[in-house]
C-alpha cells in the first residue's frame, strides 16, 4: 500500500475503527514517515473532545448501591449448619463479640442521628449503600470463625484501640474508643502503614463518646500492611501524615 | 461514620491514592465526580441504560481494584475514565455485533504517539467546553458529522460506514478526513479565543 493510500486511513485510525491488518500497516508506515506521524498528532485531542462532547447523564436509581456492593462484594454469612464457634467457648468468652457489636451497633446508630438531610439522590444513595456495606462487612467479619481480637491498649491520650483481624487476612476492623476530639479546625486521619510507607484510608472524627471504628477491607487483603496509624491533619486529610502519630500500632 | 467525609475538596490524584488504601469513601466520591459523564457517554453509544450503567460500574471497579492503572501523567482522570468507558462501550457494541474491534487506536495509542503533544492537548482538554465542541460538530456538513458519529459512537469501519450509508468507501474516508480536519479547526480556534 503506498503513501497515499495509508495516509487515508489515518481517520479511521484516529477514531479507532481500523481494522486490524490495516492498523499495523499503518502503524510501520508511521515509524518511516514523519508527515503521516505529523497528522496524527495534530489529531490527537479529537477522540477525548468527542468523549466530552456528550452531555452528562442522571445515573440509573440504585446505581451507588449496587456500585458499591460490586465493590465491597457482601460476602456469604456461614450456613447455619456450619459451626461458626466452638461449642465448648463459655459465655465470657462470646461476650467481647457482643460488646464488638454493641459498639457497632451503637456506633451506627449515633451516626444515623448525626445525619444531614441531603437533597441530591445519588448521595443518599452512596451513604445507604455505604452502611449496608459496612453493616454486612461488620457482620461477616465478627461471624468469622477465628477471628484475631486484639486490644492494643490506652494510648496517651486516653484512647483504647482494638484491631479485629480476619484469619484469611482479607479483613480486619480497627475500634477506637476514649478518644479525644481533634483540636479545633483539625480531623484525624487513619494510615495503613507498610514498610515506611503510609497509605490514607479515612479522615475522621470520633463521636461525643470518643468512639468510631472503621472496616478495613484495602485490594489483596490487610495482610501487606504491617501497623495502623492515626495522625491529626487539617481538614480533607493529608497525602502524607505531617503530625507525629496520634496512635500508632502494629496490625 | 461520615462518609465521603472531606473528601469534596480532595484532587483525583488525592482520591485514587486513597483507592489503593481500599478507601470506599474515595471510590463513592469519583463515582459522585464523574459517573454521570461517564453514563452519558455510555449510553449514547449503547442506547441502552443497563447496559450502560454495567459499562460504567464495570469501569468503576476495575479502577477500585487496580488502581495503578490510572496514571495521572498521561492526564485529567476524567478523561481517563471517559476513554475506558468509550473502548468498553465500544467493544461491547461491535461484540454484540459480531465484529470485533480490530485496531488498537484511538485515544490509548494515540497517547503513546503524542508524548511531546502532551501539554497542548492537556490545554484543550482543560479549556474545551462540551457545550463548544457540541457546537462544533454542529457545525460541520451533516454527511460528516454522520461518517465521525458513526465511526466514533457507534463503532463501524470505514466499509460499515459506507455499507450504512450507500456510499463508496473513498467517499467515507474522504467525509471522515474532512470532518476531522473541520472539527480541529473549530477546536482551535476556541482553544485560541481562550488563550
Amino acid at each position: 500500500m503506498n503513501h497515499d493510500a495509508l495516509r487515508e486511513n489515518i481517520p479511521a485510525y484516529v477514531l479507532g475503527v481500523l481494522d486490524a491488518g490495516e492498523g499495523a500497516t499503518l502503524r510501520q508506515h508511521l515509524a518511516n514517515c514523519p508527515a503521516c506521524a505529523e497528522e496524527i498528532a495534530v489529531y490527537a485531542d479529537i477522540p477525548n473532545v468527542l468523549n466530552v462532547a456528550v452531555p452528562a447523564a442522571t445515573l440509573p436509581v440504585g446505581f451507588s448501591t449496587r456500585l458499591l456492593e460490586r465493590a465491597v462484594p457482601i460476602r456469604a454469612l456461614p450456613s447455619p449448619a456450619t459451626p461458626v464457634r466452638s461449642r465448648a467457648r463459655s459465655l465470657p468468652a462470646r461476650l467481647p463479640w457482643a460488646v464488638a457489636a454493641a459498639c457497632v451497633v451503637l456506633a451506627l446508630a449515633l451516626g444515623g442521628w448525626n445525619w444531614q438531610l441531603n437533597t441530591k439522590l445519588n448521595r443518599q444513595e452512596l451513604e445507604l449503600a455505604q452502611r449496608r456495606s459496612t453493616v454486612a462487612g461488620v457482620v461477616d467479619l465478627l461471624g468469622r470463625p477465628g477471628v484475631i481480637v486484639r486490644d492494643t491498649g490506652v494510648s496517651e491520650d486516653g484512647t483504647r484501640t482494638r484491631l479485629y483481624l480476619s484469619r484469611e487476612g482479607d479483613l480486619a476492623m480497627v475500634v477506637f474508643d476514649g478518644m479525644p476530639p481533634p483540636p479545633q479546625g483539625r480531623v484525624y486521619q487513619l494510615w495503613l502503614g507498610d514498610s515506611g510507607e503510609t497509605e490514607s484510608v479515612a479522615t475522621f472524627t470520633p463521636n461525643a463518646s470518643g468512639h468510631w471504628f472503621r472496616l478495613l477491607s484495602p485490594t489483596g487483603g490487610v495482610r501487606g500492611y504491617q501497623n495502623v496509624g492515626v495522625s491529626v491533619e487539617p481538614p480533607g486529610g493529608s497525602t502524607k501524615p505531617t503530625t507525629r502519630w496520634a496512635i500508632w500500632t502494629g496490625l | 461514620m461520615k462518609l465521603a467525609h472531606g473528601y469534596a475538596d480532595r484532587s483525583d490524584g488525592d482520591l485514587v491514592a486513597s483507592l489503593r488504601g481500599g478507601d470506599t469513601d474515595a471510590l463513592a466520591e469519583v463515582s459522585e465526580r464523574h459517573a454521570h459523564a461517564m453514563y452519558g457517554l455510555a449510553l449514547h453509544i449503547l442506547a441502552d441504560p443497563g447496559w450502560a450503567e454495567e459499562i460504567v460500574q464495570d469501569v468503576l471497579v476495575r479502577l477500585w481494584r487496580k488502581p495503578e492503572m490510572y496514571d495521572a501523567a498521561r492526564g485529567e482522570l476524567r478523561r481517563w475514565l471517559l476513554s475506558v468507558t468509550h473502548h468498553a462501550a465500544i467493544d461491547g457494541l461491535r461484540g454484540r455485533r459480531g465484529t470485533a474491534r480490530a485496531s488498537s487506536a484511538g485515544p490509548d495509542a494515540l497517547d503513546r504517539l503524542r508524548i511531546t503533544d502532551l501539554e497542548p492537548s492537556e490545554r484543550v482538554w482543560q479549556r474545551m467546553q462540551a457545550q463548544s465542541v457540541r457546537e462544533a460538530l454542529r457545525q460541520l456538513p451533516p454527511a460528516q458529522r454522520e461518517a465521525l458519529e458513526l465511526a466514533y459512537y457507534k463503532g463501524y469501519s470505514q466499509s460499515e460506514i459506507a455499507q450504512c450509508t450507500g456510499q463508496p468507501l473513498g467517499t467515507v474516508k474522504t467525509r471522515l478526513r474532512l470532518g476531522l480536519r473541520k472539527l480541529r479547526e473549530s477546536l482551535k480556534q476556541v482553544d485560541v479565543t481562550e488563550s
